[in-house]
């Protein structure tokens, strides 16, 4: 049984990151996020508590936002002001069957999942410009501002965004809006065959191998999207669609399966960039599926 | 480090050969400073090496002989990155300017570090492609030297800066290891470990080797020169065309200390009781851009524009650019020296910035002039002196530094696209706080855990910098 935290502000995250000794899983963790590794924790640290627009400047197209908000909580919010986050404005159908589910902005940025108007509009690694932080030891700080364009120092907040909250629990974020108006429409197409359903596995591939990998998946694909090569599909746990040189996929019934990393150096390099961030592994341990 | 510059350069020589190596006091004088020549440092020799492999020879024995070294593009950056700031070796990435692959089908490209910028983009001109990314260097300065500054232009407003553009890297880390990162595809899954290269100055390794994205060219480009009678009208502009939703191409600004300098070196004519100019491009789809231009020029009517010219060919397009593009230049023909801030504030808060600009130059009389990305908010205030008078020396590092504060204080940022280098290094704790800088430290760790590779740039109060510090501070008086 998990013990639940919901602190309601960032000073209490971390109080409480800070004094855990137990490993801490975050936010909905539980019932975990389909695209998650099993995680082994015994806290849990929900962010349902800590929601809400901070300061919306409407004219800068500037927003800083409370992790814990669900992402159609800040697009309602955003709208009011002809503005939002740019992602496209799906019917239902189109939603499930590209797994772009309402989430808390935590989880949305921590799995960092691809949506309808990548290649239109980037991605959370485009839109977010800043963001504070709760590291492991419970210290509280800063990346990126409030410029939309800034190279001052390093950009952590780059590497918190697909992070899974396994170097530190994102917080607040600051991010840089669009205009609703001119936002453009998503190429994504939804197959018929399994309306309702949501994909189990996600892949993307390069251009030139894009018709092939739609051949190959075939009645298994959910949806797929020509403008950023990207394929939603559901598959059973021991079965996959066929892989192209170079791409890159999720899965989210796989277990152990669901996200693994081939090349020895990355795999490395989140060793070590995990260690220095979070010596004691406490935050979301095996969340990255590197131990 | 227990070589003498001789001796060194005769063990670097044994690693490359002999033209490989550049040594002795001309080379050390060529090679002291990058275009920030405030401050300098000869470094002990300079390595002209040909490939990735020759890099990570070059690397190893430094890292293995502890000996500094510090990447160089074309010495074209504006804070002092490519500084050898504990002398050693200067790694130049001039011999590696070659594309090694055209993957036409999947719009990237694959390239060796040291071509410049828009070789990039004549390479691919005929096939209706470009690298978007179009810092004003960009017929000199590297891919190598964006990728270290995350370099911007005039176009990122729309197109965004390096990083967005950059899909894969080769980088010889600090210990003299070749790691390859990411592909040709992105958004993979797992730590952006490019993301946080990226702008990262040269400090976390030397990238000798990236795959970069290809845009389309727009199919029209609509290019408008605005003239105001204030510059209060000017910024109102700017900020009235984001807040109604037209992101242009590019939105830049020029006021009347700049115009008058491109009137005297060019020639460049623009209305009598000009005080600032828009310069505003759209681009993409012909009818797309025709409905952007005519919101746009309704909001600069809106603003009392006293002039609008629209460029109706290419050769009124680039003629209309070169007041943006020479700015700078126009400026040097007239003035001995001149300095140029690159501060970030929010785009709404112009006006009031500007008026704080004039105001700190006419306090501390120092003339200013302002070019910039009006459009990010990116200032590039542009001050005139003579660097041989301590006095105005002083003058103006005291105007730039309060500029750079109210940056802040308006909720901005100390460098939009420059870099913090050594020149801005001590203005980090105006925007980070002790426990920010330690996490931007713990990142820099996650590569470079020594004090070999690029030492004493980007974080302040570096162990080991201070008692170097006395030989390349102020250096240029």
């Amino acid at each position: 049984m998990l013990k639940t935290y919901e602190p309601s502000s960032i000073e209490e995250i971390a109080n409480f990151l800070g004094a855990a000794t137990e490993p801490v899983v975050f936010d909905s963790s539980v019932p975990s996020h389909p695209f998650a590794l099993p995680i082994k924790a015994s806290c849990l640290l929900s962010l349902k508590n800590y929601r809400g627009v901070i300061e919306h400047d409407v004219s800068d197209q500037v927003v800083v936002v409370r992790a814990g908000t669900l992402l159609s909580e800040l697009q309602t919010e955003l709208g009011k002001q002809g503005q939002c986050l740019p992602f496209a404005q799906l019917d239902p159908h189109q939603a499930t069957a590209t797994s772009t589910f309402d989430t808390s902005l935590v989880d949305a940025i921590a799995f960092n999942l691809p949506h309808p108007l990548h290649r239109q509009c980037g991605s959370w690694r485009d839109w977010i410009i800043g963001v504070r932080l709760v590291q492991s030891d419970g210290t509280i700080a800063k990346c990126g501002s409030k410029a939309v364009k800034n190279v001052a120092g390093y950009d952590v907040q780059r590497l918190m965004i697909g992070a899974r909250n396994s170097l530190g629990l994102v917080a607040e974020v600051t991010f840089k809006t669009f205009p609703l108006k001119g936002l453009p429409n998503s190429g994504v197409q939804v197959s018929s065959d399994h309306l309702g359903k949501a994909p189990t596995w996600i892949q993307r591939v390069q251009p030139s191998d894009f018709e092939s990998a739609v051949q190959a998946g075939g009645r298994n694909l959910t949806a797929f999207d020509y403008a950023s090569s990207t394929l939603w599909a559901t598959t059973r746990p021991n079965e996959g669609l066929k892989r192209f040189p170079g791409d890159w996929i999720l899965r989210s019934n796989a277990e152990t399966k669901n996200l693994e990393f081939a090349d020895p150096t990355v795999v490395r390099l989140i060793k070590r960039t995990k260690e220095l961030f979070d010596p004691t592994n406490k935050l979301n341990p095996g969340a990255m599926g590197i131990v | 480090m227990s070589f003498s510059d001789a001796d060194l350069a005769r063990k670097l020589e044994a690693l490359l050969g002999p033209e490989a190596v550049l040594s002795g006091s001309a080379a050390g004088r060529a090679y002291d400073c990058d275009s920030y020549t405030v401050e300098k440092n000869n470094p002990a020799a300079v390595v002209l090496p040909r490939t990735t492999e020759e890099v990570a020879k070059v690397v190893r024995w430094c890292y293995q002989n502890n000996v500094p070294f510090t990447a160089r593009g074309a010495g074209t950056g504006l804070s002092g990155g490519a500084l050898p700031a504990m002398g050693g070796v200067i790694i130049s990435t001039k011999k590696m300017a070659k594309i090694l692959d055209i993957d036409l089908p999947n719009r990237c490209l694959l390239a060796q570090t040291g071509i410049a910028n828009k070789k990039i983009s004549d390479a691919v001109k005929e096939k209706g492609l470009y690298f978007a990314p179009d810092p004003s260097s960009q017929s000199v300065s590297t891919i190598g030297g964006n990728i270290g500054e995350n370099s911007g232009g005039p176009h990122t407003l729309k197109y965004g800066v390096t990083v967005q553009h950059i899909l894969g890297i080769t980088m010889v880390d600090p210990t003299g290891e070749i790691l390859k990162l990411g592909g040709k595809i992105e958004g993979a899954p797992g730590y952006d470990f490019i993301g946080l290269i990226v702008g990262s100055e040269g400090t976390l390794g030397i990238v000798t080797e990236a795959w970069v994205k290809l845009n389309v060219l727009p199919k029209t480009v609509s290019t408008a020169l605005i003239a105001y009678r204030t510059i209060a009208d000017a910024t109102k502009t700017v900020a009235d065309i984001i807040a109604q939703g037209t992101i242009p191409a590019a939105l830049e600004m020029m006021d009347r200390g700049i115009l008058r300098a491109v009137n005297m070196a060019f020639g460049f004519e623009y209305p009598a009781n000009t005080e600032a100019m828009l310069l505003i491009e759209c681009d993409g789809e012909p009818d797309q851009v025709a409905r952007e231009m005519e919101a746009v020029q309704q909001v600069c009517q809106r603003n009392k524009a006293i002039e609008i010219r629209v460029a109706e060919d290419e050769v009124e397009r680039a003629r209309l650019w070169v007041v943006r593009k020479k700015g700078i230049g126009a400026m040097g023909r007239i003035a001995p020296s001149i300095v140029t801030h690159d501060g970030v504030i929010p785009r709404s808060k112009l006006p009031e910035m500007l008026e704080f600009v004039y105001d700190v130059s006419f306090r501390y009389s120092i003339g200013v002039a302002n070019i910039f990305h009006a459009g990010d908010g990116n200032l590039h205030p542009c001050f005139y002196f003579n660097d041989r008078d301590p006095n105005q020396v002083q003058r103006v590092v005291e105007a730039g530094e309060e500029i750079i504060r109210r940056c802040i204080e308006l909720g901005g940022s100390v460098s939009g696209e420059h870099g913090i280098g050594v020149e801005k290094i001590d203005l980090m704790p105006l925007m980070f706080s002790p426990a920010d800088l330690e996490l931007q430290a713990l990142s820099k760790r996650i590569f470079n855990d020594g004090m070999l590779c690029n030492p004493c740039k980007v974080l302040p109060n570096q162990k080991g910098c201070v008692e170097y510090k006395k030989h390349w501070k102020g250096a240029a008086c």
